[in-house]
């Protein structure tokens, strides 16, 4: 074999030291601050906070696994009415920002909404609270359960038929195929998608704030702002980022050294036909989350759509369409790109220097976009000022910039494309590739000739959940954005914050309409 | 008019633009949207905008330093204003106009900072169950008769904790602790939802007293749902303490930010903004109180009548900020 060249090793270092130093520059304005704040929010609500976020990463972790992997393994493995219908419209609710679905839910369910209002009219006088931790638990899992099932359903796809049809041909039972051969299988997947959804649940702002649950991330923002302690903000969202970790570890310790891989050539997969009883129960489950997470709300987007398109629809609408699509897509590339490079490093040195190196450049998907963009102003001022100095400039170079936006898109939603990217080279394992090297093809041959094409479809399907998650990305878009830039994220948040949620419809329309046709191309491309 | 050409400018498009004025809002109003639009035709000079939370603004003035873009700050509330001027990121501004125009305690010492509008903290209450005779004051929403009757946001919201740090400031911070413990007792629910979120809550029988900022009735009133209507019209609206200091007031105000590049333009808007025609505007549109005198509030506002505001000058609001914020906690304030 060639000698190894380390300038991979090198360069993804580089890269995620890039990534990380928002995140660095925090820490370092916190040393040295004072730390009786802390004192005072560990004595009083930092207990509440860190619990808060357990429960609600338990009850997230728990809803998403059922509906992702349960969704996935029913439309991959058995023949049922409707199975390409829900194969398909169970991504959809991924659409919906998780802050969006909290205000249609807080206007349908809300006191003196349609529902309570229905009620009434039956002559029943019962008002409920939607404000709660329950309801948070839930639209949450009913936001980011895609994750899992997209990534998990992925999986399933990619390989599996080798290692299934041979059981399903022994008669298994269903349990004991999911439980021994099909769970083990995804693993990867499974584990990847649900720590997505768990970093997600834990930077998550909007919708625990407007339902009044104090989790971590809204912790960190009381005693940045509210008590002004960038120190005690800074140690709370360690605390966040040690509960990922620990996430992470105790995953790691559990699968131990077993390594689940197929490395089968595909074959067709036997699916299995459900009896009426099972399909009954399966479309009934499968409708749970299609229901409530996507066809309800996105009735409610497009009747007030419908009624306020008139007064919306300009140039300036366009322009804010566009702007959105174009941003989202620039970053997702860059986003992909860095996923590629630093996935493709790990996957030939496979080292624990590189999987942790890995993990380290995951870490903003966990920190709320808000403290992220704070960090990469801090860094951008530093920046802007030796450039002024330096080239005698009159003006930023970087603040304001989109530069700064894409870079923030970046270092928040890495962990997602790069959890695609490491899921499928797992599961194409890393024979091919050793192959190839062993045949004289430089690293860079090897990737374009044979990686690539063979994780193509993953690869997509990363850049798009990452476009996605950009065009909803909320608030480190507020803070970094240039003058009188709006995307399709901002302009929804700021007609719903003035109380004017039914007119926000059309943006947060926009934001299904520019993402579902991307969308539907990828699940296409997984038959 | 006052035409300032910048310096070829290479970086960002926005600084071809001959006149311009760069503005960091907090506020996100169509009202704002439209009084800029009228700036831009009586002046020509161009109003940019950047919107998001004053802190996160405050913080990106603070990296940017002097060579930010920016020329006014605005936020909605006056511990902000206080909290950018602490940092150093305010000028003194010394304008006729302004000064003549914007009463005293509704202005920063130094001309810092200005009023634009203010808005009152009151007491509503469910006029079926709750007698106005029985309400006087903030501290005495702690009485054992309220006992599960009171409703009010979070403490993490910025307009309780100024209204905390003007009790901080009126009676000191042992009646400040009282106070927050005493609410925290006579809680109808844990605190959650918005302002409005809170009179529906009352509405609904959650309770029988809330706290709110008054545009907030006022939109209830206005709302194009007849269901939010319905719950506005059972709100009595009552301004509590005015025996004593009076009710406690906030506003929504902006100030030339330290390095502006374009200071001349930048006070020529806000002497537009607090002009009869921008004030008549924003009395309109917010239900907010407007802060030229000249201007009378909405008719709404003036159907509840005149009422005595506290004169505590409002850089205490900001001063006390941190202290209500660990007082909140320490009462269990969630």
């Amino acid at each position: 074999m060639k000698s190894i060249p380390s300038r991979w090793v090198v360069f993804s270092t580089l890269l995620t030291l890039t990534l990380l130093l928002p995140l660095g520059v925090i820490i370092y304005n916190a040393l040295g601050a004072q730390s009786e704040t802390l004192a005072h929010l560990k004595q009083t609500v930092l207990n509440r906070y860190i619990t808060n976020t357990l429960l609600l990463l338990c009850g997230v972790g728990i809803l998403s696994f059922l509906f992702g992997t349960l969704g996935a393994y029913f439309v991959t493995f058995y023949r049922f009415r409707f199975a390409k219908f829900f194969s398909v419209v169970l991504v959809l609710p991924f659409l919906i920002p998780s802050y969006i679905l909290g205000f249609i839910y807080s206007d349908l369910l809300g006191f003196f909404g349609p529902v309570h209002m229905f009620l009434q009219g039956l002559g029943i006088t019962w008002y409920f609270d939607v404000l709660q931790m329950p309801t948070v638990v839930i639209l949450l899992s009913l936001a980011l359960y895609p994750y899992v099932y997209l990534i998990v359903r992925a999986s399933f796809a990619q390989n599996s038929a080798a290692l299934l049809n041979p059981a399903l041909s022994l008669k298994a039972g269903y349990f004991r195929i999911f439980y021994k051969v099909i769970l083990p299988l995804s693993r990867p997947a499974i584990v990847g998608g649900l720590s997505l959804v768990m970093m997600e649940t834990i930077s998550e702002y909007g919708l625990v704030k407007y339902f009044g649950v104090d989790t971590l991330s809204t912790a960190v923002f009381t005693a940045w702002f509210g008590l002004g302690d960038i120190y005690s903000a800074a140690y709370i969202s360690s605390v966040a980022m040690l509960i990922v970790f620990a996430l992470l570890i105790i995953e790691r310790f559990n699968r131990g050294s077993a390594r689940y891989k197929s490395e089968a050539m595909q074959q067709p997969l036997q699916k299995r036909r459900a009896g009426p009883v099972l399909s009954i129960f399966i479309v009934l489950f499968l409708s749970i989350p299609f229901l409530f997470g996507f066809l309800l709300p996105f009735a409610w987007i497009v009747k007030y759509a419908w009624i306020h398109a008139g007064e919306v629809i300009d140039r300036e609408y366009l322009q804010i369409v566009l702007q959105s699509f174009s941003a989202a897509a620039v970053s997702a590339f860059a986003v992909v790109l860095i996923a590629l490079i630093l996935g493709y490093s790990a996957r030939v040195f496979q080292t624990p220097y590189m999987r942790y190196l890995l993990k380290a450049a995951t870490l903003g998907y966990s920190i709320p976009g808000a403290v992220i963009a704070v960090g990469i102003l801090m860094l951008a001022g530093l920046l802007d000022t030796f450039f002024i100095a330096t080239f005698s400039l009159d003006g930023l170079v970087l603040g304001g910039s989109l530069v700064l936006l894409c870079f923030g898109y970046c270092v928040r939603f890495l962990a997602v494309g790069l959890n695609s990217v490491e899921s499928s080279f797992e599961k194409v394992g890393s024979g091919v590739n050793k192959a190839s090297r062993s045949l004289n093809k430089s690293l860079l041959q090897t990737l374009l000739r044979i990686d690539l094409p063979l994780i193509r479809g993953a690869l997509f399907a990363g850049f798009i959940l990452v476009f996605i998650d950009i065009l909803k990305e909320l608030p480190a878009t507020l803070i970094l954005r240039p003058f009188n830039y709006e995307t399709l994220a901002t302009k929804t948040y700021e007609l719903a914050m003035n109380e004017m949620v039914q007119e926000s419809a059309i943006y947060a329309l926009s934001i299904v309409a520019v993402s579902i046709i991307p969308i539907l191309i990828t699940l296409r491309s997984y038959r | 008019m006052l035409r300032t050409l910048m310096a070829a400018g290479l970086l960002t498009s926005i600084a071809f633009a001959a006149a311009q004025v760069n503005v960091y809002s907090h506020r996100h109003y169509a009202a704002d949207k439209q009084l800029f639009e009228t700036f831009e035709k009586k002046t020509g000079i161009k109003v940019n905008v950047v919107k998001a939370k004053a802190d996160e603004l405050i913080k990106r003035l603070e990296s940017e330093g002097e060579n930010s873009p920016a020329d006014i700050l605005i936020t909605a509330d006056a511990a902000r204003l206080h909290l950018a001027k602490s940092k150093g990121l305010l000028q003194s501004v010394d304008s006729a106009f302004l000064n003549a125009t914007v009463p005293a305690k509704l202005r920063d010492r130094d001309g810092r900072w200005f009023a634009l509008t203010k808005r009152a903290r009151i007491i509503v209450y469910n006029k079926d169950t709750i007698d106005p005779g029985e309400l006087s004051t903030y501290e005495a929403l702690t009485e054992e008769k309220f006992r599960k009757k009171i409703l009010i946001r979070k403490s993490s919201n910025v307009y309780n904790q100024s209204l905390l740090a003007s009790i901080i400031a009126n009676d000191g911070e042992e009646a400040a602790r009282k106070w927050a413990e005493g609410m925290v007792r006579n809680f109808a629910r844990t605190p959650r939802g918005n302002d409005r979120d809170q009179m529906k809550a009352v509405a609904a029988g959650f309770g029988d007293i809330a706290v709110v900022n008054t545009y907030y009735v006022g939109k209830l009133l206005n709302s194009r749902k007849i269901n939010e209507v319905a719950v506005g019209k059972k709100m009595g609206v009552f301004f509590p303490n005015q025996e004593g200091r009076g009710t406690h007031i906030n506003i929504s105000g902006a100030g030339v930010v330290k390095h502006s590049p374009n200071k001349d333009n930048a006070v020529a808007l806000l002497e537009f903004l607090l002009s009869q025609e921008a004030q008549r505007v924003f009395a309109r549109a917010n239900y907010e109180y407007p802060v030229n005198p000249e201007v009378a509030p909405s008719k709404l506002l003036q159907s509840w009548g005149a009422f005595k505001e506290d004169d505590l000058p409002l850089n205490k609001l900001g001063e006390n900020n941190a202290e209500a914020v660990q007082i909140f906690n320490e009462a269990g304030w969630r």
